[in-house]
């Protein structure tokens, strides 16, 4: 089973591998896109979705600090979102993963924030048993998960 | 709409807003667009003003996808 990648290689400053995912919480449900980043050792929900998401920080725990883009920021865990995904031949998949959610603590960290995508981290490779493909010469990305015997 | 319709459909608004980045950059550079059937339907600089306008339109505002679109010569690097 396979989760398509984009690739987008036509444009220089957009070849990050991406793709929509919906997001669900047991309250709501958000249309947003992902990266996959092989750089990042956690999965992270960003700022803008966990906001459409309504997602309150006051009863999440604290996990690490995470530095983005040279800023450190508190990061909370939210152990309650499901992400479903399309997968090549049709199907939905769903995978309940955790995630880390950033808080800014001033406007000027927000706005930032708002502009970091949600990512998807090699955490979620590992633990969801995933393996990335990536062929970049030949514009093909996909996840692809062994069907379980 | 069911997920996987709206997955579909989202899937191709996300290539669509990728491909057309550059003529989007004319018309809304540094900010938000909210996509749906390979269209921007609203835009602001402010994403949570964005939400505000898609709702007051009487869209589900969490259906509707929302992108950034880069100033030109910037990229993201996380």
């Amino acid at each position: 089973m396979r989760i398509p990648l984009l690739t987008s290689l036509n444009q220089e400053e957009m070849t990050y591998l991406n793709n929509t995912v919906l997001l669900t919480t047991p309250r709501k449900i958000l249309n947003t896109s992902f990266i996959l980043d092989t750089g990042s050792p956690k999965t992270i929900l960003s700022y803008l979705d966990a906001m459409r998401l309504q997602i309150s920080f006051e009863s999440l725990p604290k996990t690490n600090i995470v530095r983005i883009g040279g800023r450190k920021y508190q990061g909370y865990c939210f152990n309650r979102l499901t992400f479903c995904f399309r997968s090549e031949d049709g199907k939905l998949i769903k995978e309940e993963f955790p995630v880390c959610v950033i808080k800014p603590t001033s406007e000027k960290e927000m706005e930032e924030l708002y502009n970091i995508p949600t990512i998807i981290g090699t955490d979620f490779l590992k633990e969801k048993k995933y393996i990335l493909f990536c062929d970049m010469t030949n514009n093909v990305a996909y996840l692809e998960k062994k069907d379980e015997e | 709409m069911n997920e996987l319709q709206l997955l579909t459909c989202s899937s191709i608004d996300l290539k669509w807003f990728q491909e057309n980045s550059e003529k989007l950059r004319a018309n809304y550079e540094s900010q938000f667009v909210a996509i749906k059937n390979c269209s921007v339907i609203d835009a602001d600089k402010n994403a949570s003003i964005l939400i505000g306008k898609l709702e007051k339109k009487g869209e589900d505002s969490n259906l509707v996808l929302i992108k950034f679109v880069t100033p030109k010569g910037e990229i993201v690097i996380l």
